[in-house]
C-alpha cells in the first residue's frame, strides 16, 4: 500500500476536525475524498502532508510513519501536495514557477550560486529543460515566460499541478483543482489526470464536483463531520444510504 | 521553548546592564575623621564624549592615588566616586543629587560635556557643594556672582579664551577673511556665534559660518561654499568625525586653506579618520610636552592608563584635582562653605597644563583658574598631533 | 559648472550607502515581513569589528574584510533562531517580532559596548585619501569605492534573486510561504539564507562607512533613519528601488545643503512624508 491513514485526530480547541479517520491509497489509482463543506478534508489533507501536527493516529507512506516530519521532507520521501487556492508565485515567470519547485532535489546550495560554479549552472540547465517538458505536457508552453496575473484562472491551477510534478513526487495530494473552473477547463484537468496517472503517478484528490469523480477514480472516501462514514468504488458510494444522507442532510449532492 | 527562554534571559540580562549602567558603583556611610574623604565625578563614561570624560576621570584618579601615596589630605585618604551621566543633562544632574544625598561627598568634578554640567552645577549649587569643573568650555558656565552656580570653578580655559588665542594667531598669519564651520547642536552654535563676536572685535571678518547635523557622511555643500567665499582661512569648531570629513572634503577639492580648530578636535579618532587629511591644521591645546612638569605627567599617566593620545582631558582632570586636594587640605577635609572659601583663597598653584610658568589661581570674583599664556598650539603632522609652538598670545580680557 | 558635479557626486556616493542599507532592510522585509529595527545596529556592528580589525588588531583589510563577514553571520543566525523562530514557534505575533527587533538593537549596542567600549572611534581609509580627478570634478578614493562596491552588490543580489534557482527559492518563500513548501523548499533554510544576505550586506556597510564617520556602538540609528527612508521612497515591495531612493536622498541633501542649508535634512524628510501620503507604495512598487 502506497499511503495508509490509520486513526487520525486533528482537533482544534473543542472542535474534532478529524475524528479517528482511516483509510488507503494504492499505488497508480486515482482515489478521492468527498464530503460536504467543512467536513474536514482540508484539515486531513495538512495532517497528511505535514503542514498541520495531528493529535492521534499514524500516517504510512510507504510503510513508514511520516508524522512529525516537516513538509519538505515529506515531499523529498515522495509526497506532494497542492492547496485549495491557488498559489503561484506572483512576480516569477511561469517557467521559473516550475523550475522553482523542481529546485528541491539539486541540493539549493547557497554557496555553490553564489560561487556561479560551472556546475550549478549545468543543474540550472537540467532543471530549465525539465521544467519545460512539464509545460509542454500540460500545454502550457507557450505561457512558459508570461507572469502568472497574465495567464487565465485555469492555466495558473494547472501551474500549481505543474509545481508538484515538478518535484518528482509519486502520490499527488490535490484539493479541489477544479474549483472555478468552467466546463472546458474542467475537461481539460480531467485528460490532464488522466495523462498524469499514466505516468505511473498515484492521485488523491479533494473535489466536489460529482461528474468529474465518477469519470476519472478509482475510489472514493467519504468524510461528514470529521468522521469517515463510506469507502468505496464510485459504484458503491452512488448507492450507499448513509453518503445519500448526508449529502441530502446537506443540502445538494455535489454540495 | 528552551530557546525562547535563553532569549528572554539574554533580554532581562542586557536590561539589567543596562540599569546597572545608570546605578555606577557606589558605597554608603557617613564620614568620620578617619574615614576618607568622598569626591565625585559626574562625567561621560560612555558614548561618544567618553573619549574625554574617560581620561578626565583616570587623569582623577592618578592624582588621587598620588595624594593618597603622600599621605592624603592631613592624614585622611581621598575616595573618588565615579559616575557616568552618558553626556545626558537629566542624567547628569540625577547623579548630582546621589552623590550628593547617598554618597555625601564634599565636591563634585564636573565632565567634558557643557550642557550636562550646566544641568548638573544647577542642582550642586542648591546644595551649597562646590563643583569643579575639568573640561567643559561653554563661556556660560562660571558666574560667581549669579544666583544659579555661585559655588562652580573651573580649571580649563573657556571658549573665548581659545577663540580670542587663535584670532590673534590668524592676525600674525595676516589672514583677514575667515570662514566656520560647526555642527547644528548648541554646542556648535554658541561657539559660531562667540567665534564671530571675538573674531569681529579683533577687527578681522567672519564672511561665512556654515553648519552641519552631527553625523554627517558628506560635508561637500559647506567645503563647497566656504570655498565660494573666498576666504583666507577656515575656523574648524566641529568636534572629531565631521571635523576630520571636512579635512578630507578639503583635500578632495584640493582647497589649500588655511585651517585652524575647535580645542575638541583633539582626539585620537580625529586623526585616525583624517589619515594625513589633517595635516598643517592648528589646534589650541593645554599641555606642552616640552615643559617638564607636563613631560613627567605624561608619562606617568601613559603607563598607566595611554588612552589620551594628546593628554588634555587626562591632565586637566589630574590638574582640577590637585587644585581640589590644595582646598581641602586648607579646609581640612572640610565641605561646603569652608571649602569654598579654601578654593577661593587657592594662589598661584602649579598646574602640569598651560604655558612654562603657569599657575592657577582662583578669587572670590575668579572661579575660572587658568591666567594668562595658558593655550598651546599643536600641529597635526603625519596623521598625528605635534607641538607647535608655545608662543601663543593668550590671556582673559 | 563643477560645484554641480561635485555636489552630484557627493550626493551619489553618501546615497550609495543609504541605498545599501535599505538594500539589507528590503531583503528581510521581503522575505518575512519584518521590519528589522535592528539594521542600523548590524551596520554599527560592520563598523565597530572594522575598527576591532584594523585598529584595534592591525589585522589587514583583507582579515578585517573576513572578521566583519564571519560577525555578521553569527548575527544572522541569532537574528534567526535565537529572535525569529523561537517567537514563531509560540505563534507570536509580527509585531511582537518587530519589538524583538528592536530589542536585539539595544543588545548589540549594549555587547558592543561592554565589549570594544563606548566611545567613538576612528577608523583609517580603506586606500589613501588622494582624490582622484574625474573631468573637472574629484572624487575620494574611499568615495568612490563606496560606490563601486555598493552597486556591486546591488547587481549581484539582483542576479542571485533573479538568476539563480536559490535566489528564485527565496523569492518563492517571500512571495507565499505555504506555495514555497509545497514546492519543497526548505523554508528555514531559505530563511537562513536570507538573513545572513542581509547581514552581510549591513555588515559591508559597516566596513564603508567606518572610515568616513567612525566607529561607535551608538551609531545605528542616525544610519538606519536614512536606510528606512531610502526603502519608503523607493518602495518597500521592491528590494532594488532602496537603492534609487538613496541615490534621490543623498543628491538632495548634498544640493539643498548648498542651496538652503539648516534646512536640508528638514527638506529630506519633508519629501519622505509626503512620499508616504501620496505614494505610500514608494516610486517603484514592486514588478508583477
Ligand atoms: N486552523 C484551523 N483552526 C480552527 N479550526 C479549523 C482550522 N482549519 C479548519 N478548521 C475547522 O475544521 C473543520 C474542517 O475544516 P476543513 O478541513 O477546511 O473542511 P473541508 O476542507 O472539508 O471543507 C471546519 O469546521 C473548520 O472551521
Ligand atoms: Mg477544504
Amino acid at each position: 500500500m502506497l499511503l495508509e491513514v490509520k486513526g487520525l485526530t486533528k482537533r482544534f480547541g473543542g472542535l474534532v476536525a478529524v475524528n479517528q479517520v482511516g483509510f488507503s491509497v494504492e499505488e497508480g489509482k486515482i482515489t478521492a475524498l468527498i464530503g460536504p463543506n467543512g467536513a474536514g478534508k482540508t484539515t486531513l489533507f495538512n495532517c497528511i502532508s505535514g503542514f498541520y501536527q495531528p493529535n492521534e493516529g499514524e500516517v504510512l507512506l510507504n510503510n513508514s510513519n511520516i508524522i512529525g516530519q516537516p513538509a519538505h521532507k515529506i515531499l523529498q520521501k515522495g509526497l506532494a501536495r497542492t492547496f485549495q487556492l491557488v498559489r503561484n508565485f506572483e512576480g516569477m515567470t511561469i517557467l521559473e514557477n516550475i523550475m522553482t519547485a523542481a529546485h528541491v532535489h539539486s541540493g539549493q546550495n547557497f554557496l555553490n550560486s553564489l560561487l556561479f560554479l560551472p556546475s550549478v549552472k549545468k543543474s540550472e540547465k537540467e532543471l530549465k529543460e525539465k521544467a519545460n517538458d512539464i509545460l509542454k505536457f500540460l500545454n502550457l508552453a507557450h505561457v512558459a515566460d508570461k507572469y502568472p496575473n497574465e495567464i487565465s484562472y485555469g492555466q495558473k491551477r494547472l501551474v500549481e499541478i505543474g509545481k508538484v510534478l515538478a518535484t518528482d513526487a509519486k502520490l499527488l495530494l490535490m484539493d479541489e483543482p477544479a474549483a472555478g473552473l468552467n466546463d472546458s477547463e474542467t475537461r481539460t484537468l480531467v485528460d490532464t489526470m488522466r495523462e498524469i496517472q499514466k505516468t505511473g503517478k498515484s492521485i488523491l484528490i479533494v473535489e466536489h464536483n460529482m461528474k468529474f469523480i465518477m469519470e476519472l477514480v478509482q475510489k472514493i472516501v467519504v468524510l461528514d463531520f470529521g468522521q469517515k462514514i463510506a469507502e468505496g468504488t464510485p459504484e458503491e458510494i452512488r448507492n450507499n444510504e448513509k453518503v445519500i444522507k448526508a449529502y441530502l442532510g446537506g443540502g445538494k449532492v455535489n454540495a | 521553548m528552551r530557546k525562547l527562554k535563553i532569549f528572554s534571559l539574554i533580554l532581562v540580562l542586557s536590561f539589567g546592564l543596562l540599569l546597572v549602567g545608570c546605578n555606577s558603583s557606589s558605597t554608603q556611610g557617613s564620614s568620620g575623621a578617619d574615614d576618607p574623604i568622598k569626591v565625585g565625578y559626574i562625567g561621560a563614561l560612555s558614548g561618544g564624549s567618553s573619549t574625554m570624560g574617560v581620561p578626565g576621570k583616570n587623569g582623577i584618579q592618578l592624582a588621587v592615588d598620588e595624594i593618597n601615596a603622600d599621605g592624603g589630605i592631613n592624614g585622611r585618604q581621598i575616595e573618588l566616586i565615579a559616575a557616568d551621566d552618558k553626556a545626558d543633562p537629566a542624567t547628569s544632574a540625577t547623579q548630582a543629587q546621589k552623590l550628593i544625598n547617598e554618597d555625601e561627598v564634599v565636591a563634585i568634578l564636573g565632565g567634558p560635556n557643557s550642557g550636562t554640567v550646566k544641568a548638573n552645577s544647577e542642582v550642586i549649587a542648591q546644595y551649597g557643594v562646590p563643583e569643579l569643573i575639568t573640561i567643559a568650555m561653554n563661556d556660560t558656565l562660571i558666574d560667581p556672582n549669579s544666583a544659579t552656580f555661585p559655588t562652580t570653578f573651573r580649571m580649563t580655559e573657556d571658549n573665548s579664551y581659545d577663540i580670542r588665542a587663535l584670532a590673534e594667531f590668524l592676525i600674525g598669519e595676516g589672514h583677514q577673511n575667515i570662514g566656520v564651520i560647526a555642527d547644528n547642536t548648541a554646542y556648535g552654535q554658541s561657539g559660531t556665534e562667540s567665534i564671530k563676536k571675538i573674531l569681529e572685535e579683533k577687527g578681522l571678518n567672519v564672511e561665512i559660518a556654515v553648519d552641519h547635523p552631527v553625523g554627517a557622511k558628506d560635508l561637500t555643500a559647506q567645503t563647497l561654499k566656504l570655498r565660494e567665499a573666498n576666504v583666507d582661512a577656515v575656523y574648524v569648531f566641529s568636534l572629531g568625525p565631521e571635523g576630520a570629513l571636512f579635512m578630507k572634503t578639503l583635500k578632495q577639492i584640493d582647497w589649500k586653506v588655511p585651517v585652524v580648530g575647535g580645542r575638541g578636535l583633539n582626539m585620537k579618532a580625529f586623526v585616525d579618520l583624517a589619515g594625513d587629511a589633517a595635516d598643517g591644521m592648528i589646534l589650541p591645546t593645554v599641555i606642552n610636552p616640552n615643559k617638564p612638569e607636563a613631560k613627567e605627567f605624561i608619562e606617568k599617566y601613559d603607563e598607566k592608563y595611554n588612552d589620551d593620545p594628546t593628554h588634555v582631558y587626562s591632565s586637566l582632570g589630574y590638574d582640577s584635582m590637585y587644585l581640589l586636594a590644595a582646598a581641602l587640605k586648607k579646609s581640612d577635609g572640610e565641605g561646603g562653605d569652608a571649602l569654598i572659601e579654601a578654593l577661593e583663597s587657592l594662589k598661584d598653584i602649579p598646574t602640569v597644563t598651560g604655558g612654562m610658568d603657569h599657575t592657577a589661581s582662583f578669587t572670590d570674583d575668579k572661579h575660572n583658574a587658568v591666567n594668562e599664556n595658558y593655550i598651546i598650539f599643536n600641529q597635526v603632522k603625519n596623521g598625528a598631533f605635534e607641538f607647535y609652538t608655545d608662543e601663543v598670545e593668550s590671556g582673559w580680557e | 559648472m563643477d560645484v554641480y558635479g561635485q555636489l552630484l557626486i557627493a550626493g551619489i556616493s553618501t546615497g550609495s550607502i543609504y541605498g545599501l542599507i535599505a538594500l539589507a532592510f528590503l531583503i528581510i522585509y521581503n522575505s518575512t515581513q519584518i521590519v528589522n529595527f535592528a539594521q542600523g545596529e548590524m551596520v554599527m556592528v560592520g563598523a565597530m569589528m572594522t575598527f576591532f580589525g584594523l585598529s584595534f588588531h592591525s589585522f589587514s583589510y583583507l582579515s578585517t574584510f573576513f572578521i566583519v563577514i564571519g560577525s555578521m553571520i553569527v548575527i544572522a543566525f541569532i537574528f534567526q533562531h535565537v529572535l525569529v523562530k523561537p517567537l514563531q514557534k509560540q505563534g507570536a505575533s509580527m509585531f511582537s517580532i518587530i519589538i524583538g527587533t528592536i530589542a536585539l538593537g539595544i543588545v548589540l549596542s549594549e555587547g558592543m559596548g561592554l565589549w570594544l567600549g563606548k566611545q567613538q572611534y576612528g577608523v583609517p581609509p580603506i586606500i589613501p585619501n588622494n582624490p582622484i580627478s574625474l573631468g573637472n570634478i574629484t572624487i575620494l578614493p574611499q568615495n568612490l569605492l563606496i560606490i563601486i562596491i555598493s552597486w556591486s552588490l546591488v547587481i549581484s543580489i539582483w542576479y542571485f534573486f533573479n538568476r539563480t534557482m536559490t535566489g528564485l527559492s527565496l523569492r518563492a518563500v517571500s512571495i507565499s510561504t505555504e506555495g514555497a513548501q509545497v514546492s519543497g523548499i526548505k523554508i528555514s533554510r531559505m530563511l537562513a539564507i536570507g538573513f545572513t544576505l542581509s547581514a552581510v550586506v549591513s555588515g559591508i556597510g559597516g566596513l564603508l562607512i567606518a572610515p568616513v564617520v567612525g566607529a561607535s556602538p551608538y551609531l545605528g540609528l542616525s544610519i538606519a533613519v536614512k536606510g528606512f527612508a531610502a526603502a519608503i521612497l523607493g518602495g518597500m515591495g521592491n528590494i532594488y528601488a532602496g537603492m534609487i531612493g538613496g541615490i534621490i536622498i543623498g543628491i538632495s541633501e548634498s544640493f539643498f545643503s548648498f542651496y538652503i542649508p539648516s534646512y536640508a535634512e528638514a527638506i529630506t524628510f519633508t519629501i519622505m512624508l509626503f512620499m508616504l501620503v501620496v505614494k505610500p507604495t514608494g516610486l517603484f512598487p514592486e514588478h508583477s
